[in-house]
């Protein structure tokens, strides 16, 4: 890929028609100038021929080897190379596995892997490099719905882990002898759940014993876990979905999509035939966690894998933020999240996008160095999306993007990741601000309700350039602030990404 | 004609192609003040004519602008961000629709952005037949909605009121990213061209089509293949899925609503027309079980939630196009199942024929792989159980199961029993060769709302 970065910026700037054509003049004639170089670019892993290369998870071994789950292929083994096409690719298992969309490994001989019908312990036992033995850990309920995926294992820091449960599509049919005890209630509804824990993310000890955690799940692709052992999901847009969400999971709490409370004791101990989508929106709106971020749907479409950067330093200035795979754009978010009033809340911005890029990021993970992230693609349910293993390589050179967005009382600051060079982006012009909320509704996706232009009345840059402060009169809890920076430039050089969407839940004092 | 008097230039986009030539392009005033592309190469305003006998040109005709703008494939988002127009000039624009999604393009008015936004959430599913253009003021023109590989020119006139007006996609949630500037300039004022970003060949590797990739799978008698999906229930009977749950059709739900879909349908006995809940029937299949492959001469399938033999077959394995998508990235069918290829020798029915005393549930533990195929573990109760299944080329194959500790039965059913040959392990369990005999199938992997090609189900799936 070349000059990725720089055709990007002819693309993204809002600058004149005249200033891109100069551009695309200066890329014809000769390389592009420094300034406009991205310091990530994409590269291309090759899987062996005859493997479908649609990723359902990745890992690292302790000895550095990547582990590439793949939902029909096998799971496979490379050592990384700096040449993506070299090295050599060796079979850890040849078994098709049931769509299988989560990894963590054990050790070089052994892993977990959630599949649709169990979690299973794969193990090469005698040490030649292939998995002989294929354990049941915990087995997971079945209605032949072609949706019920799920994610993880993430493990729980007392020997156990943690996996969510999609639930099914109503355009996939139910068997007519499903695994597990069907509920008829269960089954109605646009995403159902048919069969217990579907739309759960279940906690399951060292032991293999399930213990069905936090309820209210559509369709969570993702699950991570950050530096203080939070849970972190994402879910899917859809019915009681407005947008694409990010949450902050704890035990016991429910999630807003219905139909998995069929299988909570508490909630059909009332009445064991209550049907949770015939009750109020305004009860089930008053019991559900919303979102700690949600997704504008033109920044994602399709969330997947949260990963947090535990690299410190060493894929860029992010360590300890999150980076969320989108399934079904050519895209990957970075989350900035804070607590405030005791609820989780934060912003997104692109992190990567198009450039190379392939639609239907799935699964991620950081090389052992830290400076490689490595992307698994899918095809799944989406059209566009397409099927591959990519690797985004930071080259270690100046970041320049908005680090943090943090609330403040009556506005935001944005902090960034370089001094913004004086004299530019000091207008309210340059901040240009919508804000808008979701409406918690049963139909399929919503709109942004309600959107509305506002100018920040204040624009305070800090003496060191590096921070600003966005004044805004009457700022309202329950919306989204999506700001879109124009101009900011540090060194001459432009913002990487100028849009960021910040989800208020509670306004700070 | 003034145009043909003047040196043909080359189409600012075609500059863009071309980026040696672009600097050459973007001093040229001719091309500053040329909006459009295609639909005029050489760049002339058609109806716009310099008159330079005249003193001045303070009050033209206005301009007829022709401009394509298409949508770029995929991201949801028009490649023109804003173009100029002379107040009260003719535009043309033609929508070409690039994407995999339906997209229109609506302009709209000065603020008349809220008030479209609500109508077109208003239509709600019936927006999609009505091309998602509401009834309310302030659209000043809208195309139709296009499907993929479509395209429409939109003809209308524009405001005389100087401006940025803006232009969307009212295909439900588009207009977040979907939106661009139509710039009214006063009449006299040069039109500078268009801010749209050059459409990328989008040239991502399409790894699965360079990964030769088949969706009909296939193992060696040397390397067997297992492969976990579901299957298709060739009419296993009630009797064998002891311990799943009954399911039950289902019925139509609208999330919009919140009610169940209904249908008329008429009463045979009354001859009424009355309305029904629509039901969606529900399908033969096992959830969890897993297949493996000796190649074309032998295959066989185990289910983990029973802990027994599903069936055998020979002349193939299965057809994974249906449940995978057709080759080499489809869609897949309404009915997902995958396909058995050949002919089934063998269909366990009845209980199961593996019994521990009082009869406890299986608990299905995982397998082993052999150099004949995996061995699978499960237990009843506190006993544990081995099972592997011996293949041979032709006639029969052997079914082995071994027994952790004493009181294990093994029941043969009826049926099974004119096929089956029992003998001892040398350990504490049985050999039973099982002599091939030609199954019916009940409709594997067929639409069981379709038992004879008739009575389609009233639902669609999406």
């Amino acid at each position: 890929m070349k000059n990725g970065g720089f055709i990007m910026k002819a693309q993204f700037s809002k600058v004149s028609g005249m200033v891109v054509l100069t551009a695309f003049a200066l890329w014809g004639a000769g390389p592009a100038s420094a300034q406009n170089t991205s310091p990530y670019r994409v590269e291309e892993l090759s899987m062996p021929k005859g493997v479908a290369p649609e990723i359902g998870g990745l890992d690292f071994t302790p000895s550095g080897r990547l582990a590439v789950v793949t939902r029909r292929s096998g799971i496979w083994m490379w050592t990384p190379q700096s040449d993506p096409a070299k090295g050599e690719w060796k079979a850890f298992s040849s078994q098709t596995l049931h769509n299988p969309n989560g990894v963590l490994v054990v050790s070089d001989r052994e892993m977990l892997v959630s599949q649709m019908p169990e979690l299973t312990r794969i193990r090469d036992t005698n040490g030649d490099g292939e998995a002989d033995e294929y354990v049941c850990v915990t087995p997971f309920n079945l209605s032949g719905a072609y949706h019920e995926v799920t994610a993880g294992p993430v493990p729980d820091g007392k020997g156990g882990y943690f996996v969510a449960l999609n639930t099914a599509s109503h355009s996939g049919f139910t068997f007519e002898h499903p695994r597990g005890q069907f509920s008829e209630v269960g089954r109605r509804g646009r995403n159902f759940s048919s069969v217990p824990y579907r739309g759960w993310v279940v906690r399951i000890d060292a032991q293999g014993r399930m213990e069905p955690w936090a309820k209210g799940f559509r369709s969570p692709n993702g699950i991570g876990m950050d530096a203080s052992g939070r849970v972190w999901v994402t879910d899917n847009q859809g019915d009681f979905r407005s947008t694409n969400p990010l949450y902050h999971v704890e035990k016991g709490r429910f999630y807003g999509h219905p139909s998995s409370l069929v299988w909570d004791p508490e909630y059909v101990a009332v009445d064991p035939s209550r049907d949770p989508l015939k009750q109020p929106m305004a009860e089930l709106d008053g019991a559900r966690v919303p979102a700690a971020v949600a997704f504008p749907y033109g920044f994602s479409r399709s969330p997947a894998q949260p990963l947090l950067d535990t690299t410190g330093g060493k894929f860029g200035p992010f360590a300890g933020q999150m980076l969320v795979a989108d399934a079904a754009a050519p895209r990957i978010i970075r989350v900035m999240l804070e607590e405030v009033g005791g609820v989780w809340q934060g912003a997104c911005a692109d992190f990567y996008s198009e450039n190379g890029l392939r639609n239907g990021s799935n699964r991620l993970v950081f090389s052992p160095s830290g400076g490689e992230l490595y992307v698994g693609q899918t095809m799944r349910e989406w059209a566009g999306a397409m099927e591959g293993l990519q690797r985004i390589v930071y080259d270690g050179s100046k970041v320049f993007e908005v680090l943090q967005m943090r609330i403040r009382p009556g506005g935001f600051e944005l902090v960034f990741t370089e001094p913004v060079d004086p004299g530019c982006a000091e207008q309210p012009e340059d901040f240009a601000t919508e804000t808008y909320w979701y409406e918690y509704a049963s139909s399929y996706g919503g709109p942004e309700k309600e959107a509305r232009r506002e100018k920040p009345s204040a624009v305070r840059w800090s003496p060191d350039r590096r921070s600003v402060f966005l004044g805004f009169d009457a700022m309202s809890a329950q919306r989204v602030y999506r700001v879109t920076v124009s101009g900011a430039r540090s060194g001459g050089r432009d913002l990487g990404h100028s849009m960021l969407a910040y989800t208020v839940n509670r306004l700070p004092r | 004609m003034v145009s043909r008097s003047l040196p043909r230039r080359r189409p600012v986009d075609a500059l863009l192609f071309r980026g040696l030539l672009g600097l050459a392009a973007a001093a040229s005033p001719l091309a500053a003040q040329t909006p459009d592309s295609a639909a005029n190469p050489g760049n002339i305003p058609k109806t716009a004519q310099p008159n330079p006998g005249k003193k001045g040109v303070q009050n033209p005709k206005p301009a007829t602008l022709k401009l394509t703008v298409q949508v770029v494939p995929n991201l949801i988002r028009f490649d023109t961000k804003r173009f100029d127009v002379s107040a009260g000039g003719l535009v043309e624009v033609t929508l070409k629709n690039g994407c995999i999604v339906p997209h229109n393009i609506v302009f709209l008015d000065k603020e008349a952005e809220p008030g479209v936004i609500a109508g077109v959430n208003a239509m709600g599913v019936e927006g999609m037949s009505r091309n998602y253009v509401p009834e309310v003021p302030g659209i000043l023109a809208a195309s139709k909605l296009l499907q993929p590989k479509g395209g429409e020119t939109v003809k209308f006139k524009a405001p005389m009121e100087p401006g940025d007006y803006l232009f969307l996609c009212t295909f439900p949630g588009h207009w977040f990213t979907m939106r661009g500037t139509m710039r009214v300039r006063p009449v006299g004022e040069p039109l500078t061209p268009p801010d749209r970003e050059k459409i990328k060949d989008n040239s991502v590797p399409d790894a699965l089509k360079e990964s030769g990739i088949s969706h009909l799978p296939s193992g060696t008698w040397e390397k067997p293949l297992v492969l976990r999906s579901f299957l298709p229930d060739p009419g296993l009977g009630d009797e064998f899925f002891a311990h799943h749950g009954v399911g039950k059709d289902a019925v139509k739900y609208d999330p919009n609503t919140r009610l169940d879909v209904m249908a008329k349908e008429k009463d045979p006995a009354t001859g009424q027309w009355v309305e029904k809940p629509v039901k969606i029937p529900s399908l033969a299949g096992v959830a969890a079980p897993v297949a493996v492959s000796f190649g074309k001469d032998f295959s066989f399938a185990w289910d983990t939630t029973e802990c027994r033999l599903l069936y055998a077959w020979r002349g193939g394995f299965l057809d994974m196009n249906p449940y995978w998508g057709k080759e080499p990235g489809g869609v897949r069918p309404k009915v997902y199942l995958p396909g058995v290829v050949g002919q089934l020798v063998y269909l366990a029915s009845g209980p199961a024929p593996v019994r521990a005393p009082g009869n406890p549930g299986p608990a299905f533990e995982g397998y082993r792989m052999t150099a004949s195929g995996p061995e699978f573990f499960y237990r009843l109760g506190e006993r544990r159980i081995t099972e592997r299944v011996v293949p041979r080329r032709s006639g029969s194959f052997e079914w082995e199961v071994e027994a952790d500790g004493s009181g294990i039965d093994l029941v043969l059913a009826e049926r099974d029993r004119a096929v089956a040959k029992v003998g001892k392990t040398g350990g504490t369990g049985w050999r039973v060769e099982i002599q091939d005999r030609v199954e019916s199938v009940r409709k594997a992997g067929a639409d069981p709302s379709d038992p004879a090609g008739k009575d389609k189900p009233a639902q669609k799936a999406e």
